[in-house]
């Protein structure tokens, strides 16, 4: 919303500065985003009248006019060719300063003089226009001499309001930004006179039959009818207005619905009264595939998904959101029908977005409109139209309002809002504030002598005697109340509805401290008790609001069991020298093709988002690895080669039978290039498999993870030769080892890689929340060594298993060396051990290690193996 | 024998003086007290001697000698042992500019470690962490939250969806709610940060991702008040950004709060006087908060006429961004080690 300070005047006293309004504004919410002066840096130009105009001689393209400046004539020069004799323009005479820093001085033009210039929008810094002089509306108010800053209406500030949702609906309009301005200042808000002259002779009623057939799209629809017009140009007040509030002058009816839609919020639209076919207006929904040609000359094809305004043979207009151009006004429209409705605001932006057609109107229906202005907003459009574009205000409006909208009736502790802002403002000081911003602040008694009296009788009339009913003179003082008889008893039946809901709630709440509200139906964003919280604390300032810290019962806070084990599994990874990296959560659904996942592979079940901005990110990862592969990639690009990397993220797999997702936690890890970096003491340590283990056992280790293994695996995206299977609990937690090359190729990374990729949850499943304690040895160990070969198929592993199986007083068992080649049998490897022995309760002699060891070497040799040592 | 005690024992002293290196020591010390000395084969004749008295004399004499010999033999060595030690450290120099023998040293990702030490604020303050799903329905994500379908506000969070009722959330909000009816369960007080992944269809720029981070406060219980939101908050913008930082609540609007405020820090470039990353103003604005609105807390399963509770949230990339002036979201996701190993 673009709000002019000057327009602001017309509503309000406002006696502060433009810097100080906009930082009142924003302190209560009403956030101004930018406030900036209207006019671009134009200074000395005046309103020059062209009293005489002819070619140059000596060319073909330039005129020479004598122009009126105020109390003299001028000769100036111009290339335009839209200038006429008669017509007022811009003239920047000599010592005028224009937006692009010039000083105006006198100079000749194939040798004759030009005092000046005539100016084209461009050139005074409005909008990009720069083909012809801008010609000033033929407006008797306009003299020779004016400043044309003044004219142009841009001796003004704009403010350039951002608006949330709640405050959108009323501060889009002038008088509601103007109740905002009069709440700071204590101020009332002047609303604009809607008088009418009635051509008594007829009545629109009889002129037009309005039927709405979905009153949930539109609550309400009014009309009144103008005749006698004469379609022309504004004044140039009225430019100046629809300029100041961002829009382009067209004529003067466009002008006038634009300038009350931005006056008070009510979008309007006009019809050429004589094409409306059948004398009958219906509100429906389309016919599904009906033809509509709009009036930008687009033929569309409608669905009853988009509500119309249909005359006798068609639809005339997309409700609220744009007119055809059938029935559109144009110069020789004299009839004018002006539409003011309340449309749905979900399905006008719904409708509004599908057709692609944002418009001022659209934006208001969208934000919220309140039904009630309708026949204010008609009122005021007939008065203007009348006055500016001449013809006379046909006598009655049309108010069709199935959906009457009553003001609402709240009931309001002052305890309420004093507990919820931690203040303690009084009763007064809460209705000040209420007060301020439009509403009528009543006390309990009130609403009892409402409801002792009774609704009045249906026949009462506007104007009637409501004394003894205070609430419901408040519901007719804060909102517009319909005329039209019908509409009004049914807008009747609702307010009194409200008003005994308001009683019953106050006697529900017993004997409290309260104040009952009556709130104008313009703020569409009250409703409770606790709006009104809302609207005390920001019109209270928050600044007041006191800083505390709550007392609570104590409670242990902290994180779950599982939130601190992915703490813990994080820094041994980093402790263990791997750079922790955060990639997307969506993904190419491709790179399960690059992984080389056979087409059953469950992990290709990825859930697809129904609107991806790009393919690459279209699908859930069921995987780390793609992403943590691009980041190696990624870093290889920038010639970091040397690499170790890991994530701990979520997955996201379909459940079969549950709408939602499984989103378990997986583990991935990456090594490729130089582990320890290299330096001028120290060797490269290339990344091996058994550099990706190390790191997978210290991890199990320090997450003290019981019972677990490692097994052959196939997986495809795997070295055949180097990988391996984790198993946890008897059960697979995921693959780690070498990547297969021709994964490596697919990402086109430039070495080796070494990655695992977990099943976290899994793998913690079987962690110890607390290590379990050993005591310290009080007698000292003896070690044995065993030197042995065996075929170099049999796992280590179980060579181990072979030596523990011994069982008693063996405390450790330590491969220290692996050899295969000279001395040692084809197919063949040698392994040697250390054993370290030890008991609990003595120390150990050489004999009784002996017979222990002996019993090593036989289990070695029922294994295969042959003994070396 | 006296004099061939005396002799051995001139013998002895004059080569210990003149012993070259502590290995020639301890040679010296076999030869001369071992054994097989001449020392000791000497005084093992003793008993030889014809009378007591010159048994006495004897031995008396041979352990003089023992202990004159043993005293120059450590006298001797512990001089020796000195200079060569001496010796070996003038020549053991090292180029201590030399670099370091690279250890491993990993790093945790930055956003890690400032929701870390977010959380750890709030911790210390007795909050409980909780975490959520990050692909919710509609219900938690927005019906729960007082945004219903064709709420001006869905247009503001613009989502990725799955399906009509399935999508990606655009807030952690969607934990206030399980929190409520799957833990708390009506019971107060309720005093969590939930912080998380999140989504929004937002095309990517400088300060715009499809994918961020976010932490939000809830605390329930009876008579809680805003005042108590601008306490929690203040604690909150002192733990992370040192403690001359203030905020400040500015009224503004979403559905899930009433009042509605959003929440500024004082500048942490100027401390608060004005400057260009301020936009002059000296606050910077940080994150949304407010008085949880009475329509959520119902559909958390409490009374509004009971209870009331108050709730924040913002970014934790925002943060990360203040917190080491970071110019670009993307950072965070690239993965450039050039980046991350800064942390």
């Amino acid at each position: 919303m673009q709000v002019s300070y000057n327009w602001l005047k017309d509503y309000v006293d406002v006696d502060l500065s433009p810097a100080e309004l906009a930082k009142a504004l924003t302190n209560r919410g009403v956030v101004v985003e930018v406030f900036a002066n209207a006019n671009p840096g134009m200074a000395g130009v005046v309103v020059g009248k062209v009293v005489e105009i002819e070619r140059h001689p000596d060319s073909d393209h330039l005129w020479v006019c004598q122009v009126d400046v105020g109390g003299k004539v001028l000769q100036i020069l111009t290339g335009a060719q839209n200038v006429r004799q008669g017509d007022l323009v811009p003239a920047a005479i000599p010592g005028s300063k224009l937006p692009d820093g010039r000083t105006m001085e006198a100079k000749k033009l194939r040798g004759l003089e030009s005092h000046g210039m005539l100016c084209s929008p461009i050139e005074i810094g409005m909008g990009d226009d720069a083909d012809g002089i801008l010609i000033l509306p033929p407006d008797p108010s306009l003299e020779p001499g004016m400043d044309a800053a003044e004219v142009l209406g841009l001796n003004d500030w704009i403010f350039e309001l951002d608006l949330t949702a709640n405050y959108a609906s009323h501060c889009q309009a002038m008088v509601g930004v103007a109740q905002e301005v009069a709440a700071i200042l204590g101020e009332s808000v002047d609303w604009p006179a809607t008088y009418t002259e009635d051509e008594p002779n007829t009545n629109a009623n009889r002129m037009i039959d309005i039927r709405i057939a979905e009153p949930d799209l539109c609550s309400r629809y009014t009309a009144r009818i103008v005749r006698g017009v004469k379609v022309g140009e504004s004044p140039a007040w009225l430019q100046a207005r629809v300029r100041a509030a961002g829009m382009r002058p067209i004529n003067n009816i466009v002008d006038i619905s634009n300038f009350v839609m931005m006056e008070l919020g009510q979008p309007l639209h006009t019809f050429d009264y004589a094409r409306i076919r059948g004398r009958q207006i219906i509100v429906r929904r389309a016919a599904p595939g009906e033809p509509f040609k709009t009036l930008d000359g687009q033929d569309r094809v409608l669905d009853p998904d988009i509500l119309v305004i249909a005359d006798g043979m068609g639809p005339v207009a997309m409700a609220g959101v744009m007119g055809g151009l059938e029935s559109e006004v144009t110069d020789g429209t004299t009839e004018i029908l002006i539409e003011s409705a309340h449309f749905n605001n979900i399905n006008n932006r719904r409708t509004s977005l599908r057709m692609n057609l944002p418009s001022e109107a659209a934006r208001r229906f969208t934000k919220g409109v309140d039904p009630s202005g309708c026949v204010r907003a008609a009122d005021r459009a007939a008065q203007l139209i009348a006055l500016i574009a001449g013809g006379k205000v046909v006598q009655g409006v049309v108010d069709v309002y199935p959906r009457p909208a009553v003001p609402a009736v709240i009931v309001c502790r002052t305890a309420k809002v004093n507990a919820h802002l931690g203040l303690q403002l009084s009763a007064e000081r809460i209705s000040e504030h209420l007060d301020g911003l439009g509403m009528i602040v009543l006390a309990p008694a009130d609403l009892a002598r409402d409801l002792a009296t009774g609704m009045p009788e249906p026949e009462a009339e506007e104007g009637d005697d409501l004394s003894g009913r205070p609430v419901w003179t408040a519901m007719h003082q804060v909102s517009p109340v319909p005329k039209d008889a019908a509409a009004y008893a049914g807008w009747a039946e609702t307010a009194w509805e409200a008003l005994e809901a308001a009683g019953d709630q106050l006697e529900s709440l017993g004997d409290v401290e309260a104040l009952v509200v009556v709130a104008p139906t313009r703020r569409l964003d009250i409703a409770k008790e606790i709006d009104l919280v809302e609207e005390v604390a920001r019109s209270e300032g928050y600044d007041k609001i006191p800083l505390e810290l709550p007392v609570l019962e104590s409670r242990r806070g902290g994180r779950t069991s599982l939130a601190s084990i992915v703490l813990a599994a994080r820094q041994a990874l980093a402790g263990l020298g791997l750079d922790e990296i955060m990639t997307y959560s969506l993904t190419n659904p491709k790179v399960y093709d690059k992984l080389r996942l056979p087409t059953e592979s469950p992990d290709r079940r990825v859930l697809t988002l129904g609107n991806p901005l790009y393919e690459e990110q279209s699908t859930l990862r069921t995987l780390l690895l793609p992403a943590v592969l691009d980041n190696l990639k990624y870093n290889a690009n920038r010639q970091n080669r040397d690499l170790g990397v890991f994530e701990i993220g979520n997955v996201y797999r379909p459940v079969a039978g549950e709408v939602l997702p499984a989103e378990p936690r997986a583990l991935a890890i990456a090594l490729t290039g130089n582990q320890a970096g290299a330096g001028w003491n120290s060797p490269e340590q290339p990344a091996d498999f058994f550099a990706l283990k190390g790191i997978v056992e210290q991890l199990l280790d320090q997450l003290d993870v019981q019972g677990w293994s490692v097994g052959r695996s196939s997986h495809g995206s795997f070295h055949p030769g180097r990988q391996a299977e984790l198993i946890v609990a008897g059960r697979s937690v995921g693959v780690f080892g070498e990547v297969h090359p021709d994964v490596v190729t697919a990402w086109d990374l430039p070495g080796r890689v070494y990655a695992a990729e977990f099943d976290f949850d899994g793998l913690v499943a079987a962690a110890r929340p607390q290590r379990a304690y050993h005591i310290v040895p009080k007698f000292p160990a003896i070690t044995r060594d065993v030197a042995l070969m065996i075929g170099e198929t049999v796992p280590a592993v179980m060579v181990a298993a072979a030596i523990k199986s011994v069982g008693e007083l063996i405390e450790e068992v330590t491969l220290f060396d692996r050899y295969q080649g000279e001395h040692v049998k084809p197919g063949w490897v040698s392994l040697a051990y250390r054993i370290t022995y030890r008991a609990a309760d003595r120390t150990l002699t050489d004999a009784d290690v002996e017979a222990v060891h002996g019993k090593v070497r036989a289990a070695l040799q029922a294994l295969g193996a042959e003994l070396r040592s | 024998m006296k004099e061939q005690l005396l002799k051995l024992q001139a013998e002895a002293l004059a080569a210990i003086a003149q012993a070259g290196d502590v290995a020639a020591i301890q040679e010296m010390r076999v030869r001369y007290l071992g054994k097989k000395s001449d020392l000791s084969v000497a005084l093992g004749g003793l008993g030889k001697l014809p009378t007591v008295e010159e048994r006495k004399e004897m031995g008396a004499l041979g352990n003089e000698i023992k202990q004159a010999v043993s005293a120059a033999l450590d006298a001797r060595e512990a001089s020796l042992g000195r200079a060569e030690l001496e010796a070996r450290l003038a020549g053991e120099i090292v180029d201590v500019t030399l670099p370091g023998r690279p250890a491993p040293r990993g790093h945790l990702h930055v956003l890690n470690q400032v929701r870390g030490r977010i959380e750890e604020i709030f911790i210390s303050m007795g909050y409980a962490v909780a975490e959520s799903r990050q692909v919710e329905t509609d219900w938690y994500n927005f019906e729960a939250l007082n945004i219903p379908k064709g709420h001006p506000a869905r247009d503001a969070q613009d989502s990725f969806f799955i399906s009509d009722e399935v999508v990606l959330r655009t807030h952690t909000s969607n934990t206030q709610i399980r929190y409520m009816l799957e833990v708390a369960q009506g019971r107060t007080p309720v005093k969590i940060i939930c912080p998380g992944r999140t989504f929004r269809r937002d095309f990517e720029d400088a300060t715009h991702a499809a994918q961020f981070h976010q932490v939000e406060g809830l605390v329930i219980d009876k008579s809680i008040h805003m005042g108590h939101l601008k306490g929690a908050l203040t604690e909150m913008a002192r733990g992370l950004f040192g403690p001359n930082v203030g905020i400040r609540l500015r009224p503004s609007y979403f559905p899930f709060t009433e009042p509605s405020a959003e929440m500024d820090i004082t500048c942490i470039f100027c401390g608060g006087t004005g400057c260009r990353t301020c936009k002059g103003s000296g606050w910077i604005e940080i994150g949304g908060s407010g008085m949880v609105n009475p329509v959520v807390l119902a559909h958390g399963g409490y009374d509004p006429e009971q209870v009331s509770g108050w709730a924040f949230g913002y970014g934790i990339e925002r943060v990360a961004m203040l917190m080491y002036g970071i110019e670009n979201i993307q950072n965070f996701t690239t993965g450039d080690m050039r980046f991350l190993r800064q942390f």
